[in-house]
């Protein structure tokens, strides 16, 4: 019997170190992932120290001066969100405010709502996120604001219970700035074709008209074809199918503007394939992972994108000016490339935040 | 002494309550002023009641020896459906009494369609004789496919107020709903467990199915109205769910499946079937929610950690186990016995 009851208190004795362990993850997070090995086996020491950083964190949070600020991604352990964390993981630096950055380990959108009522509940000031579905985090987000927490989203514009949504650029911001960087490559003379994902994705094909409306205005030497426009279904192999067939459809094409993701990874292999380099030129929104070697071999000059990290910091320099008193107002400066002047359309906040990704920078992200 | 017997019948309750116990030791000293809070509480109140009807749910199928995979996906395929139907018949204006109609033949076709998702589970099992993990994982992906084709993988919105509000509201003042119903559905299932011949019979099938055949019963039937029971339990889980996120998805949930079958095997419920005591599953559940809100407590602890910490747990249970005289493995040793001697 008595062995029984050791055995039990042994166990729980296990659950304390084990827990333990757990914070020491507390400090190595922070400074790098490597040494995690290491902290773990400094588990005592580490979680004292972790102790004490909870108190000072508490006391942060009485004197009321500091925000306390959680921002929560989409999921963790994913290169973009990665990415993302070591952008918020510098501004924490660069601005001495700590931030709690928490996400779901899985793409699930009920995880997330619960990390996000975890934060609520725990009272923080500034509530940044990047849901992954937008509707299901209203109610979590009304909650948060009636306790007064200031909520700023990215990618969900559409939502109701926030603050500010930041937006790094609007449909005609990224449509011309596609647009733009075709024109460059081709000399701003020449036949062109627009291509999307399929027709029933709004944002795309919105993007896709703005790059026109950008080319009737500032490029009149360029010229759309009679198709216009084409779809690939969001597959790299579709876009490069059908890149084979434009070509030979229209011999002097010598532009594609793919606003979807897998358009210029696929029309890249067909022109490179064709040998058509420097002859045929695509640009589209794309991962910069997937095109690296194109840009690498010149086959792919550019490709749109934002940088999230950016995008994040934004959100949080938002969320301090707000917690500071300042009020959000169109053309204000928020400190981040590309948000010197933003726009405020109702609740979101529209920066100038396309960026080309071309062979010099195509390995700063990671994804 | 008294203690002492308690604890000597239950071991296996005793070393849960001795792990909830270290766990709360552990973020209180280490995060006391976050975690011994009103609004803490609440939110885990909040919290885990969607998922701890699957849990319940589940239980069932477990007991009998059965496992299901399938609960989350049915679940959101019954509330699309549900949700779709409320956003259309519940217009801006409507009467509260129209509107409440409309609500609760809402839930009527999410829980008859749960309904029919659970016999289809059980049929799968026990008339094919198709292995319940490969059925209900079958079942799974068609569910999901079937949610995705008919939502293009979009979310279903348009909910009543009245509805979404039923998740935020509060019985008596100060009881979050969702607990409420939570409450409610346990102290129903524990009395069908303790209580009726069929939770007796679902232990017998669980340990014995052949023994329990050739005593003549229709086990077949009770297995699928096991499933079905699993079905409608978790049901309402998703029910809530919607209602707290006012919509409805294809993917709502997806990493609840093997937070329930965590919770179960932490309770000792495993899927061998025939064991395990619905006291046990409550402390499981409170045991892994205040794990995963503790863990949100500390800034820079990266959300892994809670997954760590709860399969850690898991192993220390399972090891622990093993050691203690009426410990969940030596009646693993007895039903084996019994099977050979059966054979």
């Amino acid at each position: 019997m008595k062995k029984k009851l050791l055995v039990t208190l042994l166990s729980a004795a296990m659950a304390v170190t084990l827990g333990a362990c757990g914070s020491s993850g507390t400090a190595s997070s922070s400074s790098a992932a490597s040494s995690e090995a290491k902290a773990t086996s400094e588990t005592a020491s580490v979680s004292a120290a972790s102790a004490v950083e909870a108190a000072a964190e508490e006391k942060k949070a009485e004197t009321g001066d500091t925000p306390t600020i959680a921002f929560v991604p989409k999921v963790m352990g994913q290169a973009w969100w990665d990415y993302v964390q070591k952008g918020v993981e510098e501004w924490s630096k660069d601005t001495g405010y700590d931030v709690i950055y928490k996400g779901p380990t899985e793409i699930d959108a009920a995880a997330q709502v619960q990390i996000m009522t975890d934060l609520v509940n725990q009272g923080v000031d500034i509530l940044c996120f990047s849901p992954n579905d937008p509707d299901a985090c209203e109610a979590i987000c009304k909650q948060a604001r009636d306790k007064g927490i200031i909520v700023i989203s990215t990618e969900a514009s559409g939502m109701e219970n926030i603050d500010y949504d930041v937006e790094a650029f609007d449909e005609a911001g990224m449509g011309g700035f596609l647009m733009d960087q075709l024109a460059s490559s081709m000399g701003e003379e020449g036949q062109y074709i627009t291509m999307v994902g399929s027709m029933t994705m709004e944002s795309q094909n919105n993007w896709a008209d703005a790059a026109v409306a950008r080319q009737e205005e500032k490029y009149p030497n360029m010229e759309l074809v009679p198709d216009k426009r084409v779809a690939d279904d969001s597959d790299a192999e579709k876009a490069y199918e059908l890149t084979k067939q434009l070509l030979q459809k229209y011999p002097d094409l010598k532009g594609i503007l793919g606003t979807g993701s897998f358009d210029a990874p696929g029309a890249a292999r067909a022109i490179q394939e064709l040998g058509l380099q420097g002859k045929v030129f695509v640009i589209s929104v794309a991962m910069p992972s997937e095109v690296k070697d194109y840009l690498a071999d010149g086959t792919l000059q550019s490709v749109g994108l934002w940088d999230p990290a950016i995008s994040a910091k934004v959100m949080l320099n938002a969320g301090v000016d707000m917690f500071n008193g300042e009020k959000i107002e169109d053309g204000m400066d928020l400190q981040e490339k590309g948000y010197e002047a933003v726009k405020l359309n109702d609740k979101v906040i529209v920066g100038d935040g396309a960026i080309a990704i071309t062979n010099d920078n195509v390995d700063d992200f990671g994804f | 002494m008294k203690f002492k017997n308690f604890a000597n019948k239950n071991q296996y309750t005793v070393m849960l309550l001795v792990m909830l116990a270290a766990v709360l030791v552990f973020f209180s000293i280490t995060r006391g002023s976050l975690l011994w809070t009103g609004d803490a509480w609440y939110g885990m109140a909040m919290q885990f009641p969607e998922y701890g009807l699957m849990t319940l749910g589940v239980m069932f199928c477990f007991i009998t020896g059965n496992i299901d995979m399938s609960f989350v996906a049915l679940g959101n395929f019954a509330t699309i459906f549900a949700v779709r139907y409320m956003a259309a018949n519940a217009a801006e204006g409507a009467s509260d009494g129209h509107v409440r109609a409309v609500i609760v033949t809402g839930i009527l076709i999410t829980l008859l369609i749960c309904l029919i998702g659970g016999f289809i589970n059980g049929v799968l099992v026990t008339k094919l004789g198709i292995p319940p993990v490969m059925a209900t994982i079958a079942m799974q992906l068609v569910w999901q496919g079937l949610s995705t084709a008919l939502t293009q993988g979009n979310t279903v919105t348009g909910l009543p107020a009245m509805y979404t509000e039923i998740g935020h509201s509060k019985m008596f003042g100060f009881l979050p709903f969702p607990l409420f119903i939570f409450i409610i559905a346990f102290i129903l299932c524990a009395l069908i467990v303790r209580y009726t011949v069929y939770g007796e019979m679902i232990y017998m099938i669980g340990t014995n199915v052949k023994a329990v055949r050739y005593s003549g019963i229709n086990t077949d039937r009770v297995v699928i109205l096991t499933f079905v029971i699993t079905a409608l339990v978790s049901g309402v889980g998703s029910l809530i769910m919607v209602s707290t996120m006012a919509s409805a998805k294809a993917d709502y949930g997806s990493s609840y499946v093997m937070r329930v079958i965590l919770i179960l095997v932490l309770a000792g419920i495993l899927p061998d079937g025939g064991m395990g005591k619905i006291p046990d599953l409550l402390l499981a559940l409170v045991i892994i929610q205040i794990i995963a809100s503790g863990v949100n407590m500390f800034a820079s602890l990266n959300t892994y950690y809670a997954s760590l910490i709860w399969g850690a747990l898991l192993l220390i249970v399972l090891i622990a186990s093993t050691k203690l005289s009426g410990g969940i493995f030596k009646i693993r040793d007895d039903k084996k016995k019994k099977q050979v001697s059966s054979q």
